[in-house]
């Protein structure tokens, strides 16, 4: 397993955006089958590939919230409808893993490169480096959390999750270390000779929206 | 020259300065000390003399920095300086050590080599998130050094380091400064690394910057309370392995820890010990081995009650808007009457530095970790579990904690401590046990000397 996420992340910038590219387009216009085993392509990967994937989203979220989403049609809804629903539901699943495949082979140098290559604007690496580096810290910091929490005598079975101080308890340090953690991230990438090539700078704001958004993206 | 002149510094939205009139000037190839107390304004300057202040964090800043002449506080020049943070992990943007230090643009035939030096037996396609947040510095330092910046800055780059790390750190540390560097190190105190050379030494005190030695860290007097003989905390053969992992993190652990008795687990980066208290207080299930407390074995559940942690980052644990509401939380969860939490808060008054009334987000870092401290002693637990109680504590907070750790063990409590170097532990344990690769290889007493390691 380890020889093959070595081989998919060895892989040139270029072969690795054309791959994805190439999955996406089947995914949106190709034949059924041909959306079907890019799915299943890019989940077994994703499965043997445990250490990569870790950075990235898990993919069983994809199959979740597709499974949920063909639920959703199934009671009361005609045949036909539930088989347009299975359909669509195939097609965003495989655009899904493709893009969960991309995040988990792309590596920072990928991200300069592909900056260069295609004349980018210094942004586009920050929100490319946010989503590599920031959600695993972002998870590393959730777990923190509620380890501290738990260890203070915090029950997460027998918490009610109606009632807001349940939240509160675990988002609002979660969220000062994030903000922390966004601001530090910036300054750091800001310094960091590859990026201080120009003398373009960002804002605090910017920063940490697209940090933010990058985040989301992933999540 | 790096040189700063006449530096005045207030940041946005504040009435006092953190640096008043600052001169400070560094040759070329040197590697020099910025050192004071916590809040002292060393970092402040270090961040100026970088160019991350005023380009990245705003504020009023008077006074100018030069480069070889040139001004460095109007414009940003590109390329200058390495700024790793007291975070390591901030600094770090490959997802392997591999391609972390690759992005540092270092030749690639050349990375086995210089990851020998800082990460030993270590694979270079270990991905930088199973690492352990001193692997993490190390590979974080290897990065900012091998940057090719004239300018390096380091804030406190030993934190999380055990003893082999600071030596190998300091010697990459000389290695680039013979290439004709400028390296600054902001330390609290005299740097651990025994062999590194500074050729400059600044201590920054109340805002002011002045030539001067640096001093030792002080040594706090060993703990009264005298250890009993029943154990409180009983671990046989305790083994555990990360879901996925290919390795055991813990092999077969056996400890005890008597009533009165405060015990240190140290181990290099890495060994273990995180994984060792998270078991201990039952937020995680071993695969194997078991856990008595006071002779009955104990359940997740139970040791979750019976045994309390601390944190290394007490801002993972800080929630409430006061800090009343902060300590009320865990012994609310023990469901205690209102005259018994209204005595234990009234207790937590008299040990604390600050008001309970206070605004815990705007404590200082070692007063948010004393903080935490005394909400886990508080709860009057059987065993209270400190994970680097004494990292980034000053010598008045460093005390505090050392004493709340005493009078905890008078009650009949135990303590079990883990730390990376045997000198933070020294004046707080009575006993040392050496963790390496997930088991334990050795015993100190405190009746003995104790080693640094």
């Amino acid at each position: 397993m380890k020889a093959l996420e070595r081989h998919l992340v060895a892989g040139h910038t270029l072969t690795k955006v054309g791959l994805y590219l190439q999955s996406l387009s089947l995914a949106i216009w190709g034949p059924l089958g041909a959306c079907v085993a890019v799915a299943v392509a890019c989940f077994g990967i994703l499965l043997l590939t445990p250490g990569r994937r870790g950075t990235v989203a898990n993919p069983f979220y994809a199959l979740i919230l597709c499974a949920v989403a063909v639920l959703l049609v199934v009671p009361g809804g005609t045949a036909q409808e539930i088989i347009a629903a299975s359909e669509l539901s195939t097609r965003i699943l495989s655009v899904m893993l493709a893009s969960a495949l991309l995040g988990a082979v792309i590596t920072p140098s990928d991200v300069l490169l592909l900056q260069r290559f295609f004349r980018l604007p210094r942004s586009f690496e920050m929100v490319a480096l946010a989503m590599v580096l920031f959600v695993p810290r972002a998870l590393d910091s959730i777990r923190s959390v509620v380890y501290a929490q738990r260890s203070r005598g915090l029950d997460l079975s027998v918490v009610s999750v109606f009632r807001p101080s349940t939240y509160r308890l675990v988002l609002v340090p979660y969220i000062v270390s994030v903000l922390k953690a966004a601001l530090t991230l910036w300054v750091s990438l800001n310094l960091r000779p590859s990026l201080a090539q120009s003398s373009e700078s960002m804002t605090p704001i910017q920063a940490v929206i697209l940090v933010a958004s990058g985040g989301l993206w992933l999540m | 020259m790096l040189e700063a002149r006449g530096i005045t510094y207030r940041y946005a939205g504040t009435d006092l300065s953190s640096v008043v009139d600052a001169h400070i000037s560094l040759e070329e190839g040197t590697t020099n000390l910025l050192w004071g107390d916590i809040g002292a304004g060393k970092t402040t300057l270090a961040m100026i003399m970088a160019g991350v202040i005023p380009h990245f964090i705003k504020g009023s800043l008077s006074g100018t920095v030069l480069w070889n002449n040139r001004p460095i506080t109007k414009d940003i020049v590109p390329g200058l300086s390495s700024y790793l943070f007291q975070d390591p992990q901030a600094y770090l943007r490959g997802p392997t050590i591999r391609e972390e230090i690759e992005l540092a643009g270092v030749a690639a035939e050349r990375i086995p080599e210089l990851a020998q030096l800082l990460l030993p037996s270590t694979s270079l396609d270990t991905p930088l998130a199973e690492m352990s947040l001193g692997q993490r510095q190390r590979v974080a330092l290897c990065s900012a050094l091998l940057a090719p910046t004239p300018l390096v800055f380091l804030d406190q780059p030993f934190e999380f380091l055990d003893g082999s790390g600071v030596d190998n750190a300091a010697q990459l540390i000389e290695a680039t400064t013979e290439q004709g560097r400028v390296t600054t190190l902001v330390e609290r105190y005299r740097p651990t690394a025994d062999g590194l050379q500074c050729a400059r030494a600044y201590e920054v005190a109340d805002r002011e910057v002045r030539l001067g030695f640096p001093i030792e860290q002080p040594e706090l007097p060993r703990l009264e309370a005298i250890p009993g003989t029943a154990p409180n905390l009983v671990v046989e053969g305790l083994s555990f392995a990360y879901r996925g992992a290919s390795r055991f993190s813990l092999r077969g652990v056996d400890l005890s820890v008597a009533e009165r008795e405060s015990l240190a687990v140290v181990g290099p980066n890495g060994c273990g010990k995180t994984s060792l208290l998270l078991l201990l207080c039952g937020l995680m299930r071993s695969n194997r081995g078991k856990v008595l407390v006071r002779g009955d074995r104990a359940s997740a559940r139970a040791l979750r009650r019976a045994v309390r942690c601390s944190f290394e980052n007490p801002e993972a644990q800080i929630f409430a808007r006061s800090v009343r509401e902060e300590l009320e939380f865990g012994l609310r969860r023990l469901r205690l009457g209102e005259t018994d939490i209204s005595k234990r808060l009234e207790r937590a008054s008299r040990l604390l530095p600050f008001e309970l009334s206070s605004d815990p987000f705007r404590l200082s870092f070692g007063q948010k970790k004393l903080l935490c401290a005394v909400a886990t002693f508080i709860a009057e637990p059987v065993v209270v579990l400190l994970d680097e109680p004494m990292a980034g504590l000053d010598a008045a907070n460093a005390a505090r904690v050392r004493a709340l750790i005493d009078s905890f063990l008078r009650t009949g409590g135990s303590v079990i401590v883990s730390a990376h170097r045997t000198s933070e532990v020294a004046s707080i344990s009575h006993r040392v046990v050496l963790m390496d690769a997930g088991s334990i290889t050795d015993e100190i007493v405190s009746e003995q000397p104790m080693e640094t390691s």
